[in-house]
């Protein structure tokens, strides 16, 4: 019976050598096709190129790493079960980035967690000091404070918010991931710019 | 300096701008000018801006990703192990039966008040040869052999094959058990003229 030999990094190196060089495409299109004849260690290299992104991501939309971890185990089951159905030569990133934003609003609406502060990103009272800002402006501290705020912001300016200012998208692509125009991800991500100076001055 | 209320309709602007999206209005740039309220909120947002871009991961992230990758990896090689392909027929199969017995059940409740009338017993001449009347106790069989005698009662197919024996001779007969009841019991007696060579 035939089976397919199981890719490696080696043999991609070895086929990249011995003919032209891929290109980031190229080797992400051969790995999605060994993956689509059954090749499990390429699905994990599929996995191991995308997850880290996507959970944080994940983390950045919804502010919990649990959640964020259950989210993400949710669209890369998906990118299993819906590999066949995908075009080798198409980037299945933004795909997957979509299904993402979709899966964490989804996340985000059943919960209605607006006003709600994640437990494991609210420092103790006790490691807080308002006496002293600058330690609060510290990068971790600061990082963790824009991270709670954003937690707050509605759903709709967290998404078009984090995919602009964080992820670093264009309003184009977050438009695209959001299913949603330009226009109104760029309206929506200036109030949320505005909100959450609001909510970082209010403090936790 | 505080934010002026009278600065509100450029809020958004400032937003926008604060993210380098409005490249340039003149109007904006004209009110930052003289507004020391928005150029203080123009940098606050700027500076926060720039924070977004640098959020770091939070504690633990490397052990959620390690956690993640193990699960899915997990999840998705699992269904080759535990492959049932015959689940969805059996789920469908068990789907044909409910409603089969669904419709069993609704069809005999329809039907239960009506009488059902009591099935009678097949009439004799049913199971009987059309050439012959059945032989029914105390009736006397047309045998030629017996016309213009005097019909015992009751009456006996043992007796009349003899009879039939005694006054023709070389005829056998052929006596059938039709139906035996406590009440009643019947036979075929009849002439078997094909087997009458054989006695």
């Amino acid at each position: 019976m035939f089976t397919l030999p199981t890719i490696t990094a080696a043999s991609l190196e070895s086929e990249a050598s011995s003919g032209a060089a891929l290109t980031g495409q190229d080797e992400t299109g051969l790995w999605v096709r060994r993956a689509q004849r059954g090749d499990h260690a390429a699905f994990e290299n599929l996995v191991t190129r995308y997850e880290r992104t996507l959970l944080r991501l994940a983390y950045r939309l919804l502010g919990n790493l649990a959640e964020a971890q259950d989210a993400c185990q949710e669209v890369l089951v998906k990118f299993h079960k819906y590999l066949h159905a995908l075009d080798p030569e198409r980037d299945p990133s933004p795909w997957l980035h979509q299904l993402m934003v979709n899966v964490c609003r989804d996340q985000g609406r059943r919960r209605s967690r607006i006003r709600t502060i994640p437990l494991e990103s609210a420092p103790e009272a006790s490691e807080r000091d308002p006496a002293d800002p600058v330690e609060e402006l510290t990068r971790e501290r600061r990082s963790q404070a824009l991270l709670r705020a954003l937690a707050r912001l509605p759903v709709k300016e967290r998404a078009a918010l984090v995919l602009r200012d964080v992820e670093g998208r264009s309003a184009a692509e977050a438009a695209r991931l959001l299913g949603s125009s330009e226009p109104t991800v760029r309206s929506q991500a200036c109030r949320g710019r505005l909100r959450l100076k609001q909510l970082l001055e209010e403090g936790p | 300096m505080n934010h002026l209320p009278a600065c509100n309709r450029y809020l958004l602007d400032l937003a926008a701008l604060s993210a380098g999206e409005a490249a340039a209005i003149a109007e904006l740039r004209e009110h930052l000018r003289r507004c020391e309220g928005c150029s203080t909120l123009l940098e606050a947002l700027a500076l926060q801006h720039g924070e977004l871009g640098e959020v770091a991961d939070p504690p633990g992230f490397e052990e959620a990703l390690a956690g993640l990758h193990a699960r899915v990896m997990a999840e998705v090689t699992a269904p080759l192990r535990r492959s049932r392909p015959w689940r969805p027929m059996l789920l469908w199969a068990a789907a044909a039966c409910l409603v089969l017995l669904s419709g069993s059940w609704q069809f005999t409740r329809s039907h239960r008040a009506i009488p059902v009338p009591r099935a009678q017993p097949s009439p004799i001449a049913q199971v009987q040869p059309p050439a012959m009347s059945p032989i029914v106790p105390n009736a006397r069989p047309d045998i030629p052999a017996l016309r213009g005698r005097r019909p015992a009662a009751p009456y006996d197919p043992v007796r009349v094959a003899r009879q039939i024996l005694e006054s023709n001779p070389g005829t056998a007969t052929q006596t059938v058990l039709i139906q035996q009841s406590p009440q009643v019991v019947i036979y075929w007696v009849k002439p078997n003229k094909e087997t009458s060579h054989e006695i």
